[in-house]
């Protein structure tokens, strides 16, 4: 029963992220691009975590949480760079 | 005690679910970029959160809930400064043109 | 010799128990050779790094009482977190969204580096309110809603951080 539940909750977000991703293809500045994949980023991260627990291969978990941190550096690069014209 | 703990569990998915369908819909419908990064900052950050409590529900006491409890602390963390970044890029770039158009229309 | 007494103060044996803590909770087993390997790395790292962490200026040990007023205080957060979601909630899925979007000024009363992160945080996370920028002497708010611009004067988390900050001295 919770299993179907976790599940359900996966396929739901896999599809919200492909809404968020048209936002990323329609948006109309750069930073509407950002926010919406750091949007992606977060839901990917507990969609990874989901199946970490739907699979029991407990090692994902550490998969969710590296990808939570590359998705927060990937929004302050991007960002920096809108802010800039450069990196550094 | 197993009956309780899975309908725990389905109310928090349930609820982390419909958060995340709110900042979903929030981010396509509202009309400018800082109106978008209210709904999806504050809606994504209790999702996630409730998502990932009803995992460590589901695990009970085991490593795997500490290493959950982590990833919802660096995400409650970090997902705000994200929002504040992004903010603040884009905040300093409508300053500038607008400095530009203005000197442009003076001279 | 006062070297090597700098060495054990409060502040190394606190980062020196959080990086152990954090390679013990990766690590998959827990065997003597994880706890070793795991406090040489940490014992590197506090060597290499203890002039950045933890700076007076920037992020003081909070004592036991202040410690106290923290954990209230993220209890307090967590309410006004999910107020501000249903908030949230009903303006989006109301099909006119009435929104009034507008840019407000609120003057800096805060010293401390990590008092200024957590009341820019905290505001984000609280209903209708987004932090855009951190001046000098004063923060940049994007408000959703007129009620919520005027709720931003003297709210629960403005209270609690000037306390956070207060006791310091």
């Amino acid at each position: 029963m919770s299993i179907i539940a976790l599940q359900a909750v996966a396929i739901f977000l896999a599809i919200l992220a492909f809404f968020s991703l048209y936002k990323a293809y329609d948006g109309p500045t750069a930073a509407d691009r950002v926010v919406a994949i750091n949007v992606i980023s977060t839901k990917v991260a507990v969609l990874i975590a989901l199946l970490a627990v739907v699979t029991e291969q407990e090692a994902f978990i550490d998969v969710a949480l590296i990808y939570a941190m590359m998705g927060f550096i990937a929004t302050v690069c991007v960002s920096k760079y809108i802010e800039k014209g450069k990196l550094f | 005690m197993q009956y309780i703990q899975s309908v725990m569990m389905i109310l928090l998915l349930l609820c982390s679910a419909f958060f995340f369908l709110v900042g979903t819909v929030g981010l396509v419908r509202m009309p400018d970029v800082f109106t978008r990064m209210h709904a999806t900052t504050k809606c994504d950050t209790l999702g996630a959160g409730l998502a990932l409590l009803a995992l460590m529900v589901n695990r009970g006491l085991h490593i795997i809930s500490v290493k959950l409890l982590l990833i919802i602390i660096f995400i409650w963390l970090t997902n705000p400064t994200a929002a504040h970044i992004i903010a603040k890029a884009e905040y300093n770039k409508q300053n500038a043109n607008k400095k530009e158009h203005s000197s442009v229309e003076k001279g | 010799m006062e070297m090597k007494k700098s060495w054990f103060n409060k502040k190394n044996i606190c980062l020196f128990t959080l990086l152990l803590l954090f390679w013990l909770i990766l690590s998959p087993k827990l065997t003597i050779e994880a706890i070793l390997v795991g406090a040489i790395v940490s014992s590197l790292v506090v060597l290499y790094s203890h002039d950045i962490a933890f700076v007076e200026k920037e992020m003081p040990l909070y004592s036991l009482k202040k410690l106290k007023i923290f954990i209230i205080f993220i209890g307090h957060l967590l309410v006004e977190i999910v107020k501000a979601n249903i908030d949230v909630a009903l303006i989006v899925l109301k099909p006119a969204m009435p929104i009034q979007p507008a840019f407000i000024r609120v003057p800096m009363m805060l010293k401390n580096d990590v008092n200024k992160v957590i009341y820019a945080n905290s505001v984000t996370l609280t209903p209708g309110t987004l932090t855009v920028d951190v001046k000098e002497d004063e923060f940049i708010i994007h408000a959703l809603t007129d009620s919520a611009a005027e709720g931003m004067v003297n709210s629960i988390i403005e209270q609690y951080v000037c306390k956070l900050e207060g006791e310091a001295k």
